[in-house]
């Protein structure tokens, strides 16, 4: 622009000298150098235009009259440019969210050669933790890895200056940070002397928790942190922003010894991690591995193995929300091809308002590319405008995903608005202009100047093709909207699946309480039962308490300890697999009554069963049915492994402890009164008629209450804990019925105006009919048929489309089918409902205006 | 000069321009100007050269490459002007352009005035 600015004045200057030497040789005579030289502007203008800068006083030009065009039709700008806002600004929030999650590498060092080993069984889900040995000899002897390290995650109470509170703490082998490629911000890392086989007590802490506990102290090397009643000495601080590789909040690290290759008696498994070395593919890595299994399992045959498969720790991370992110990226790109359509039709209609000024521009010897330019200016400019507004939505949109995300997902909170996220932004409101320019461009294109003029001023039945391009685009946005109904729906059904389920119990008017009790201070069992119990006691005086018990783990609670089941009088079965399986719960107080289990046979363990009776168990369905087959396994003696044989008193219903939508284990309750040895059950139940608002705050009071010392419990109600099983479908439900929600609106706009825009042109002739007697019903007929028309195609085509894209949301479903015909038949049934009352309004319009008065309008 | 129209004057011949301007250029750097002075003077205006066209082409020349310009100011002045030179690729092209137009004057004569036998 300079540069330009530089010629432009050196240009000056050059006819100026000229002019002064012509009037020297004129004796002065400056009028007749002027004479001589020609017209200074045409000279100017001629010059310029050697210099190649024509495209950008063209594009100048074109903007300027594009925002005088958009300035006199305010209403129309206005619309287009809020609705466009809208759609890329949807589409921006969720890039950004995306480019947080899935796009950003993981902040390791050369984070795409770090892979998770994983144990897959043909018959279940994968498996993240490995035996020690079994990583001992990866470590000892696979030639594929650069290293390898092995951790687990466990929660350990900090006490000391400050409140009490519950800590994740990664127990990680030494070579854990060098593995990542991260080191300490302040003192050292972790080595082979700071290790301990189950944790030292040497600490490195978060960046986080240096700034909220220590205050970031400068000196926090010399302080001590104490958890679980231990001193231990922090050895230094981790980076700020540093993660941890798993979906947790771990805030610090301490060293467990390299486990040995040696088989023991006692397993542990751990979560490992290896890094590739480079050039390695993942393939090759695998196979490695599996010789090393092949050997380890011929030295152990009497293991059943599952095959080791190598995730790359990204995946690992994201790959649960991939799809839900996936999904939403679909949804809201639907969304801008409506309004895109949507815009487009609105230029289209102006364009055949304009046809006979583009004809008078074209007559006169306005190049058709200059025209079409003007076209698509006018476009990109409406989209510029709109991008920029879609920024301020995007802003707010970030700031609300953040806000409603279920919980789990990862980086989401470094979502944000910039750099990739604003090229993003960019870039689809450049694409949005195109598209917004097209049709437009289209109609323009086969624009015949002289046919044009022709015309007389009601241009009626000429714009035939138009009328068409026009109906197809109402049509692809009508199949866009209910692709994005169909959508919705099928996550809506599957919510209204996974509340339906029988869940074995009664989750309404439960609270439940997960009390930690650190085993430092609660050394034995007994003192464990014994704070258990008295919090029993108090719970029963409660706010509209009917019942209240303890469990080990509660509905959905987690990991359970499993072990195998011998019934007396029958053999026991061959060593298999699935003998393992029968998950080991008990109980405290009147659990069974308290969460509403329901019984189907003989009865419920409850407080009568106490130490001095004989131990009895109650047994889940799904064992009475593997065990008992056709049979009461009522008065049948059990034991399961180290623990004391029982007597099966009772069968209740199933709970499915892995999730809402999991297959039933078997499960077998005995009484923690009659366990000796076993840890209490710290999970408490209360039913209570009183407001949970009500009962979950007193709850808390009275745990707070018992022990200062404690870390704060999970207080929630049983559907509280439920929900949150269904956060991602529930968060994508939502999302998608906002998407879905706008697109039918915007396809009910797109309906109205192409059919309020016809009855217009089409005053006349209605006029006429009506005149000549055509009945009211004939005219609404006629302008509905063809808005039913439009709606009908779209609905068929967007079953094609819907077909076709559902697939995608398959894991997020429950209980239905990608290709659900009743949701699509919803679906469809909603779509051309709204389009015949968009359709209705302009032929009540239609019909309503004067007949004479339309005649005489011409 | 344009504006009272002589009859003996021509129109330049379109393309004819730009092979002028870098023959004038051929005797050295000169300013607009002094080119269309030469023109008209070499000419004995016969040449009808508007001044004004003369600029787009000078531009349109130097952004080809086949001229360069300069501001300076001659010796015993304080006023600079912009001085024209041919370049290297300025002066292929001029023997180019020359050698089309000798012969398309040889072609046109040929059929002008015809060389009668004798």
């Amino acid at each position: 622009m300079f540069d330009r600015r530089k010629r432009e004045e050196e240009l000056e200057r050059e006819l100026r000298n000229h002019l002064d030497l012509e009037a020297e040789e004129h004796g002065g005579d400056t009028w007749a150098a002027r004479r001589a030289l020609g017209n200074v502007g045409r000279i100017q203008e001629e010059t310029r235009e050697s210099w190649g800068y024509r495209w950008l006083d063209r594009l100048a030009q074109d903007l300027r009259y594009g925002v005088r065009v958009l300035a006199k039709n305010r209403s129309f700008a206005a619309v287009a440019i809020v609705t466009a806002a809208l759609g890329m600004g949807a589409n921006t929030a969720i890039f950004s969210v995306i480019d947080a999650v899935l796009l950003h590498p993981l902040p390791y060092r050369d984070a795409d050669r770090l892979v998770s080993p994983v144990a897959v069984r043909s018959d279940g889900p994968l498996q993240e933790n490995v035996a020690d040995y079994q990583y001992a000899a990866w470590r000892d002897e696979a030639k594929v890895f650069d290293g390898v390290a092995a951790y687990s995650v466990l929660r350990y109470t900090v006490t000391g200056a400050g409140d009490p509170e519950e800590l994740r703490v990664g127990i990680v082998t030494p070579g854990f940070l060098r593995l990542l490629g991260v080191s300490p911000a302040m003192g050292r890392d972790l080595t082979a002397a700071d290790a301990a086989p189950r944790g030292g007590t040497v600490a490195l802490i978060s960046h986080a928790l240096w700034t909220r506990r220590f205050q970031a102290d400068p000196a926090i090397l010399s302080r001590g942190l104490t958890m679980q009643g231990k001193p231990y000495t922090i050895a230094g601080v981790l980076p700020r922003g540093f993660e941890f590789p798993e979906n947790l909040d771990v805030n610090v690290l301490v060293a467990m010894t390299e486990p040995e290759a040696q088989e023991r008696s006692v397993v542990y498994f751990y979560r490992s991690l290896a890094r590739l070395k480079p050039g390695v593919p993942v393939s090759r890595a695998v196979s490695d591995v599996a010789v090393i299994d092949q050997r380890l399992r011929e030295a152990n045959p009497r293991k059943l193995w599952a095959r080791t498969d190598l995730v790359g720790l990204h995946d690992r991370l994201v790959g649960n929300v991939r799809p839900a992110l996936v999904v939403l990226a679909g949804a809201v790109a639907l969304v801008l091809l409506i309004v895109c359509v949507n815009i487009s039709n609105l230029l289209l209609a102006r364009a055949l308002a304009r046809q006979k000024e583009i004809a008078v521009r074209i007559a006169l010897g306005a190049g058709r590319a200059r025209v079409f330019r003007q076209l698509m200016t006018e476009g990109l400019l409406l989209a510029l405008a709109g991008g920029i507004g879609g920024l301020a939505v995007a802003v707010a949109g970030v700031r609300l995903l953040r806000a409603i995300a279920p919980e789990g997902v990862p980086h989401i909170d470094n979502a944000h608005v910039g750099g990739v996220v604003l090229a993003f932004n960019f870039a689809i409101a450049v694409g949005a202009g195109i598209l917004f320019g097209l049709a437009p461009l289209r109609s323009a294109s086969r624009l015949d100047p002289e046919t044009a003029l022709k015309q007389a001023s009601r241009s009626a039945s000429g714009a035939r093709q138009h009328r068409r391009l026009e109906g197809l685009l109402v049509v692809a946005e009508t199949a866009f909207a209910l692709m994005l109904l169909a959508g919705a729906g099928l996550l809506l059904r599957t919510f209204a699946g996974l509340t339906a389920i029988a869940p074995g119990f009664q989750p309404e008017n439960v609270v439940t309480a997960r009390v930690s009790l650190p085993y430092w201070k609660y050394k034995t069992p007994d003192r464990q039962r014994a704070f258990v119990d008295e919090l029993l006691a108090r719970t029963a005086g409660g706010p509209g308490v009917e019942a209240a018990g303890a469990v080990a783990v509660l509905p959905y609670g987690g990991w359970m300890l499993k072990g195998q089941l011998r019934v007396e009088g029958r053999p026991p079965e061959a060593s298999g697999a699935d003998e393992a399986d029968v998950s080991i719960n008990y109980t405290a107080g009147d659990y069974f009554r308290a969460m509403g289990v329901r019984v189907i046979e003989g009865r419920a363990i409850d407080p009568s069963d106490t130490a001095g009776r004989p131990p009895v168990a109650v047994i889940n369905q799904a064992l009475a049915n593997r065990y008992f087959p056709g049979r009461s396994p009522i008065g049948a003696r059990v034991q399961l492994e180290r623990m004391p044989r029982v007597e099966v008193v009772g069968v209740i219903a199933n709970v499915k402890q892995g999730g809402l939508a999991s297959e039933a284990g078997m499960e077998m309750f005995q009484a923690a009164p009659q366990l000796k040895g076993f840890g209490a059950a710290t999970s408490i139940a209360v039913r209570s008629t009183a407001d949970p608002r009500v009962v979950l705050p007193w709850l808390r009071a009275q745990i707070t209450a018992m022990d200062h010392d404690l870390p704060p419990a999970e207080v929630e109600t049983m559907r509280q804990r439920m929900a949150a099983l269904m956060n991602t479908q529930v968060f994508v439900m939502r999302l998608l019925l906002l998407f879905a929600g706008i697109a039918i609106a915007l396809a009910a706009i797109g309906i109205y105006s192409v059919l309020a825009y016809s009855v217009e042109r089409r005053t006349h002739e209605i006029g006429i009919r009506m005149a000549l007697g055509a009945r009211r019903g004939h005219i609404v007929g006629m302008v509905v048929g063809r808005g039913f028309l439009l709606a009908s195609a779209g609905a068929a085509l967007g079953i094609i489309g819907s077909l076709a894209v559902t697939r995608y949301l398959k894991s997020l479903l429950y209980g239905v089918t990608p290709h659900d015909p009743v949701t699509l038949a919803a679906g469809c049934a909603v779509v051309v409902a709204v389009a015949l009352v968009a359709a209705y309004l302009p032929a009540r319009k239609a019909v309503d205006q004067d007949a004479a008065a339309t005649l005489r309008a011409e | 000069m344009s504006t009272n129209m002589e009859n003996e004057r021509v129109e330049l011949l379109q393309g004819t321009l730009d092979m002028l301007i870098l023959r004038t250029l051929l005797m050295g750097p000169a300013h607009g100007h002094q080119i269309a002075k030469h023109l008209q003077r070499t000419t004995d205006d016969v040449l009808q050269v508007e001044h004004g066209s003369l600029y787009p082409a000078l531009h349109r020349l130097e952004r080809k490459g086949w001229i360069a310009a300069k501001w300076e100011a001659p010796k015993d002045q304080k006023r600079e002007f912009k001085y024209y030179r041919l370049t290297p690729a300025g002066r292929k092209q001029l023997a180019a352009e020359e050698s089309k137009w000798a012969r398309m004057a040889k072609a046109i004569a040929s059929v002008m005035w015809p060389v009668e036998e004798s």
